[in-house]
């Protein structure tokens, strides 16, 4: 029924139309957003029981079942969208499917009950434009992936796909390309934020015959997942951006590198190559233009450093993944010794988009200075846990209040981390800051890959700064002094900052190490990595004063600064402390106060989570009073 | 190159041979610390210590990895610059145990150290194995630490002593990685890596095990890289540091590497290699760590003895020298001596002179049998041409075609293979030909196994296969005829009694069709006249020039002063024998008389009715011809041990006793000056015409690289034209077999013949 090879942009577009003319007949859509994190929440049997339904019912011919890449919303997986009627569901479990099918498919009722509730409004939403989190943002990216399974080519050539490289290839000049995408102001959504066409740009003028073109999917900031979620949701549109990238600079070799702990990206990245390169959409003659273009999967070793550019390179040739010294730079000498760009997945996947719809229309999305939208992964204690996309330059409050709902529970916001272990935390005052490259590293930030943390009042800043400080320096590759020992020096401090054996003159050292680290290192890694200890010490220096002069954690985090104390006025003598504590530090005999023993107490905190919560006894306190001293 | 300036610290600079900025600098007198850093290797920018900032740059850059590009602007020094250095160290030294720098007593340390209570276990001073000799003391002092800031943080891993020769202490390493990749890069051998992550990442081999395990040949390069005390050298690890250095040539193998030969009281202790020529730094387990063990060996002679009565008794040089003078003189004319290449040329005229007037001996032989210098000398003389010059190592390492022959050359000629290692890695093709299992076959680009005794068939088939394409030097002397012998037999054929597979035969012509100079290493296991000559057609149609992988320091020395050597066999068939090379006595040799000249105690003694103790090449000196022909001069490091003497010393004696003339020596320099009156050896001046040494060698080189088409118009080596006589035979075996037997060839495994080759 395929052809087996399309040459020339009226056999792609024949196709197109013949897919989108079998997909008419179809009246209804049930979509599952089976992601990851839809999977870990049970789509998979989901998926399975609508199957069972649509044959129950006698349903087939009428309804298409799709289960689709991630949808964005977190909290909310999985997400069931119907179509032709827009409803959105959450959380929806398998014993539901055949309710959607029997009620809202069939009859057009909506079943209020899966609806998604606004927390702060307790108002329901039937369609995704009346939910906040999707409202609030531009999905120019993300949108499609509630549009196409992931491992079929004919879903994503029914949304246009391929049309921008049709046109790159056939139509278009490797400098009228490269010219484009630089017009576009797109720049590199890996975190450094360089000018894709300027960088393509330099990787053509590089003298060789053979040229690499790599993805970087080693996505390894804490709590970030935006590349995951385009490359096992839209493969195809990364594929797409690659061989226009590849023909712009003149490569017939391209890599997919793709971190191994990502299960589900290796395979849809790699069932997607293997659609394409049967369409002709990749490999020899591609679409009949005469060029040609091969893509392969790598997986990665799974090391953080991995990620870093040259890294990267080395971990392809066999070596072990350990930067080098730029320049040269990979676009003069890369992968094999060749010239090579290396793009990471957000940018592969814009450049189609560019293409298509032009650089006017991109750039316009944005800021002056960067053109498109920028996917974040907004975790923390905020409400609405997911990825958000928003064009350049809004501000970090319509991120935060807008798409994410708030802080959690209603408390006050007190910081938000950017940028992940590289990037810095931006507190509660500037929430006004746009979010681009230039505004946020004014701010001591950056905009790395996509991360962004969002951090109340609970959150002690020495204990982020040392959380950080330990992840970058355990995967440190360890080649650099600065950055192998520098950051281990920076993480003993803070470490000890967080027992409350702080030392008078541990916060000058902390900078002037922090100096060292970021104008010694080697690589990038290094380089950011004193960031998170450089901007809370700027924005929270007296909390990093109380752990230190005080012995005093404000945020009731650090362990070894904490004290539970029973409020003999409060406590009923129930005896849920003393049965909690595993060291037998609480006394008491029953319906009497008890005590908490501070000689034997492991601050683990057990009685003061089994103390009833309208009792409240047991009392957390920080900065020990003057008597329990020595 | 073009001429480029940079500006270092606001002076003008030129730029001349230097690679890198830091290069620059030192050349012109600009002190920038390193520690990562070597000459011998890629740059790793590792240690930071060399960070230095350039204009139009971000940040600072670190000058071993900075290409200098013409008018740019570097600064070396200022206040941040060494605010950074010093902050860089002071992390270095949060690993690394330092009492040795910053211990308030440092400087009256020696009134101190009858108590080494005052230092834990790891915090260094005078319990590190490098104190005194340490680059990380150097630059810590040049960066001005005083003190650590940091906490101490050292590993506290066990110190690995399982493998022999060096000790790896891994609590003194500072990772620049120069081990790693000394043994990867120089090398090829690639046993240790870095292992782990962040603060956790320390050298290691794979899954932990041994070196020995992992495939270490111990050849030392690592011990020599490393800038601290982590790997050290086990038999002088807290000996202290050498009261004398002077200059030795190991007399390992042909290729006479250079070495500092390191004296303390009188001792030899150590014998690191020298950069100079030939072997630049490297050496191998040999001359590494063995030298000073064999020097000082308990089996060494000591002092002359004579057989009385049954036994070996010691006695007097002047009775010893009667005796021996005694018994020779009663067989005058039935006498034989056997000489060995591992003595200099000054050692090896009096020998012979002593063989020759003052004994007349009738066999005067080579205790190792006919060399492949011999060979190789007799293959020129069938073609009809004196022996060519030979190339020399570092042509070697600009070679594009290295083709290794009947030799696994990393563990019989090491250092030989770092030259082949350094054109492969320079992009160089390794082809081999070689019928056991080698450890340079991972490196090869293409590879034959021809049946052991079968490779002038293997050679033959090659030539066949060039022929094929198109590669025949017509114009050579006597191609007609090699054309026509090739005529005769089929590829398949040849291929056949090779037991190779042609495809494999042809991939490897194809390689040697390729532009380029070829340097061909010759195994001694391949002496025999029959398979040089078809090498040496070989060689002749790949325009390739032939470096035999000559055994003994001395091979070249003693094939001049010889000018062929006679059989070993015969020279025991003699009446009396001369023994002064370690010849294995046939059961059946049925002398009267045998005089033993030697260092060491071996099986010859119990039938040596005169023991003569000579000198080892520590306590000699001498000169010494290596196999690319290079002619070095070795100094006396140390006394000789016990009544010892130089070979040349009791030669001269023994002659005199004799009552020959002109036998009056006083010392090898005069022997020296009648080599070169005999033009045996060239005077210094004129050295050039007889040995090619380095400095005309690289002039060639520059002239006409490496050799490209050097054989070209050769003519051809005389073969046995007839292939049918190439089909291994017993005879063709057993010659090999002889040659091969003659000593370093490596164990060869079971495995022999390609796999498809039948």
């Amino acid at each position: 029924m395929r052809p087996s090879r399309l040459s020339g942009s009226a056999d792609l577009e024949a196709l197109r139309e013949s897919i989108r003319k079998s997909r008419a007949s179809t009246p209804h859509r049930v979509t599952v957003s089976s992601g990851t994190c839809g999977l870990a929440k049970g789509s998979d049997k989901l998926v399975a029981a609508l199957h069972a339904a649509v044959v129950e019912l006698k349903l087939e011919g009428k309804v298409e079942i799709k289960a689709t890449g991630c949808h964005g919303f977190c909290d909310i997986e999985p997400v069931v969208l119907v179509a032709p009627q827009g409803v959105v569901y959450q959380r929806v479990t398998a014993e539901r499917a055949k309710d959607i099918l029997s009620e809202t498919v069939l009859q057009g009722k909506v079943i209020e009950d899966l609806l998604y509730t606004d927390p702060r409004t307790g108002a329901k939403a039937r369609a995704a434009d009346a939910i906040p989190f999707y409202k609030a943002q531009r999905r120019i990216l993300t949108s499609s992936n509630e549009l196409v399974d992931p491992v079929s080519v004919e879903d994503y050539l029914a949304i246009g796909g391929y049309r921008g490289m049709a046109k790159a290839v056939l139509q278009m000049t490797p400098d009228g390309i490269i010219a484009e995408v630089t017009k576009a102001r797109l720049r590199g959504r890996g975190g450094a934020g360089f000018l894709t066409g300027k960088k393509w740009g330099f990787c053509r003028a590089s003298a060789g015959a053979s040229k690499y073109v790599i993805c970087n999917a080693d996505e390894g900031d804490p709590g970030a997942y935006m590349d995951r979620s385009l490359l096992e949701g839209n493969p195809h549109s990364v594929i797409e951006g690659m061989v226009i990238g590849a023909f712009a600079i003149g490569a017939g070799e391209g890599i997919v590198y793709v971190r191994n702990e990502y299960p589900m990206a290796v395979r849809n990245a790699g069932l997607a190559i293997q659609a394409a390169r049967e369409l002709g959409l990749l490999g020899k003659d591609i679409l009949g233009s005469g060029f040609d273009f091969d893509l392969r999967l790598f997986k990665g070793a799974g090391a953080f450093v991995c990620g870093e550019e040259t890294s990267l390179i080395g971990s392809i040739e066999g070596l072990r993944a350990s930067p080098r010294q730029r320049p040269p730079f990979p676009a003069v000498r890369g992968l094999w010794g060749k010239p090579t760009n290396i793009n990471n997945v957000e940018t592969w996947a814009n450049v189609p988009l560019i293409i298509d719809r032009g650089a006017d229309w991109f750039a316009g999305v944005g800021t002056a200075t960067t053109g498109g939208t920028k996917i974040f992964a907004l975790v923390g204690k905020i409400n609405n846990t997911g990825l958000v996309e928003v064009p350049m330059g809004v501000t970090l409050r319509h991120i935060v209040e807008g798409a994410g709902g708030g802080v959690k529970g209603g408390r006050p916001l007190k910081a938000v981390q950017t940028g992940g272990p590289s990037g810095g935390c931006l507190p509660a005052s500037m929430l006004d800051l746009s979010v681009d490259y230039d505004t946020l590293s004014k701010a001591g930030s950056i905009m790395g890959s996509g991360g962004m943390i969002v951090m109340d009042d609970t959150t002690c800043m020495v204990d982020l700064a040392n959380y950080f400080l330990h992840f970058t320096q355990e995967e440190s590759c360890g080649k650099c002094v600065p950055c192998r020992l520098g950051t281990r020096q920076m993480a003993e401090i803070l470490s000890r900052i967080t027992r409350g054996e702080g030392q008078e003159g541990d916060l000058s050292k902390l900078e002037s190490l922090a100096a060292a680290v970021k104008a010694g290192s080697l690589c990038g890694l290094g380089q950011t990595a004193p960031n998170p200890v450089l901007t809370t010490i700027r924005h929270f220096r007296s909390e990093y004063e109380a752990h230190i002069k005080e012995k005093r954690c404000p945020s009731l985090v650090c362990k070894a600064l904490l004290r539970f104390v029973v409020n003999a006025s409060k406590c009923i003598g129930c005896g849920l402390c003393a049965k909690a504590c595993p060291v037998k530090a609480v006394s008491g005999i029953p319906k009497k106060p008890h005590v908490v023993s501070q000689e034997l107490c492991v601050k683990c905190g057990a009685c003061f989570e089994a103390c009833p919560a309208k009792i409240g006894a047991v009392e957390r306190s920080s900065g020990a009073p003057a008597e329990v001293q020595g | 190159m073009s001429e480029k300036t940079i500006v270092i610290d606001g002076k003008p600079v030129a730029v001349k041979d230097g690679r890198t900025i830091l290069e620059v600098a030192r050349a012109n007198g600009v002190y920038i610390p390193s520690l990562c850093q070597h000459a011998r290797l890629a740059p790793f920018s590792a240690c930071r210590v060399c960070l230095v900032s350039v204009k139009g740059r971000p940040g600072y850059q670190p000058s071993c990895s900075v290409a200098p590009e013409d008018g740019m602007e570097v600064v070396t020094d200022s206040p941040e610059i060494r605010a950074l250095r010093r902050q860089i160290v002071e992390l270095i030294l949060s690993e690394h145990p330092n009492a040795c720098l910053v211990c308030t007593e440092k400087t009256n340390c020696d009134d101190h150290k009858g108590t080494i209570r005052k230092v834990g276990e790891v915090t260094g001073c005078v319990l590190c194995p490098a104190n005194k000799d340490c680059e990380l003391q150097e630059v810590a002092s040049k960066v001005g630490v005083d003190s650590v800031r940091f906490d101490a943080a050292y590993r506290s891993v066990e110190v690995k002593r399982r493998d022999p020769f060096f000790v790896q202490d891994y609590n003194l390493c500072i990772l620049c990685g120069r081990c790693v990749r000394m043994c990867g890069e120089v090398r090829g051998a690639s046993v240790i890596s870095i292992l782990h992550r962040g603060p956790q990442a320390v050298v290691g081999t794979v899954l932990g095990r041994s070196l020995k395990a992992s495939g270490c040949q111990f050849c030392g390069a690592c011990v020599d890289a490393c800038p601290v005390g982590a790997l050290t050298e086990r038999t002088v690890r807290h000996g202290a540091l050498p009261d004398a250095e002077t200059r030795a040539v190991c007399p390992c193998c042909g290729v006479g590497c250079n070495l500092t030969a390191q004296v303390r009281s009188g001792k030899l202790m150590s014998t690191p290699p020298s950069d100079q020529e030939p072997n630049r730094g490297q050496a191998c387990v040999r001359g590494r760590f063995t030298l000073a063990d064999l020097v000082s060996s308990p089996h060494r002679l000591l002092s002359p003895m004579v057989r009385r009565e049954g036994k070996l008794e010691p006695v007097s040089w002047d009775a010893a020298l009667q005796a021996a003078a005694d018994g020779l003189k009663a067989r005058k004319g039935a006498v034989a001596a056997v000489l060995s290449g591992q003595v200099a040329v000054e050692d090896l005229h009096a020998m012979a002179r002593l063989a020759k007037d003052a004994l007349g001996a009738g066999t005067v032989a080579s205790a190792m049998g006919p060399s492949i210098v011999d060979g190789m000398a007799r293959t020129a003389e069938s073609a009809g041409v004196p022996l060519p010059s030979l190339p020399q190592l570092s042509d070697l390492s600009l070679a594009s075609k290295v083709l290794i022959a009947g030799e696994d050359a990393a563990v019989t000629h090491p250092v030989a293979w770092v030259a082949a290692y350094e054109a492969v890695s320079r992009g160089g093709r390794l082809l081999s030909v070689c019928s056991g299992e080698t450890r340079h076959s991972r490196h090869a680009a293409a590879e034959l196994k021809p049946k052991r005794g079968a490779e002038a068939a293997a050679f033959f088939a090659l030539s066949k296969a060039l022929s094929e394409l198109g590669v025949m030097d017509k114009a050579a002397k006597g191609a007609d005829v090699f054309a026509a012998s090739l005529a005769k037999t089929s590829l398949a054929e040849a291929c056949k009694a090779a037991a190779v597979c042609e495809p494999e035969v042809r991939a490897l012509a194809r390689e040697l069709q390729a532009q380029g100079p070829a340097v061909f290493l010759v195994g001694a296991s391949l002496a025999s006249p029959d398979v040089l000559s078809s090498l040496w057609n070989l060689a002749v149609q790949a325009g390739a020039r032939i470096l035999p992988l000559a055994e003994e320091s001395n091979t070249r020395g003693l094939f001049s002063v010889l000018q062929g050597s006679g059989d070993p066999a015969a020279a025991a068939r003699a009446k009396a024998l001369y023994l002064a090379g370690p010849m294995t006595l046939p059961g059946d040799a049925a002398f009267e008389f045998l005089v033993v000249q030697d260092s060491f105690e071996s099986p010859a003694l119990s039938r040596a009715d005169v023991v003569l103790p000579a000198c080892t090449f520590a306590e000699a000196g001498g000169t010494f011809v290596n196999m690319e022909g290079r002619v070095q001069t070795a100094v006396p490091g140390i006394k000789p041990a016990g009544a010892s003497q130089p070979d040349w010393w009791i030669a001269s004696q023994l002659a005199l006793k004799l009552g020959a003339a002109g036998f009056d020596h006083g010392d090898a320099s005069a022997i020296r000056k009648e080599l070169e009156a005999s033009g045996i050896l060239e005077a210094p001046s004129s050295r050039a015409k007889a040995y090619a040494p380095a400095s005309q060698a690289k002039a060639q080189v520059r002239a006409q690289p490496a050799g490209t088409d050097y054989y070209r118009s050769m003519p051809l080596a005389h073969t046995s034209q007839d292939f049918q006589v190439l089909r291994p035979c017993p005879a063709a075996g057993q010659a090999v077999g002889e040659a091969g037997r003659a000593g370093a060839a490596a164990p060869v495994r079971a495995k022999e013949g390609s796999p498809c080759g039948s």
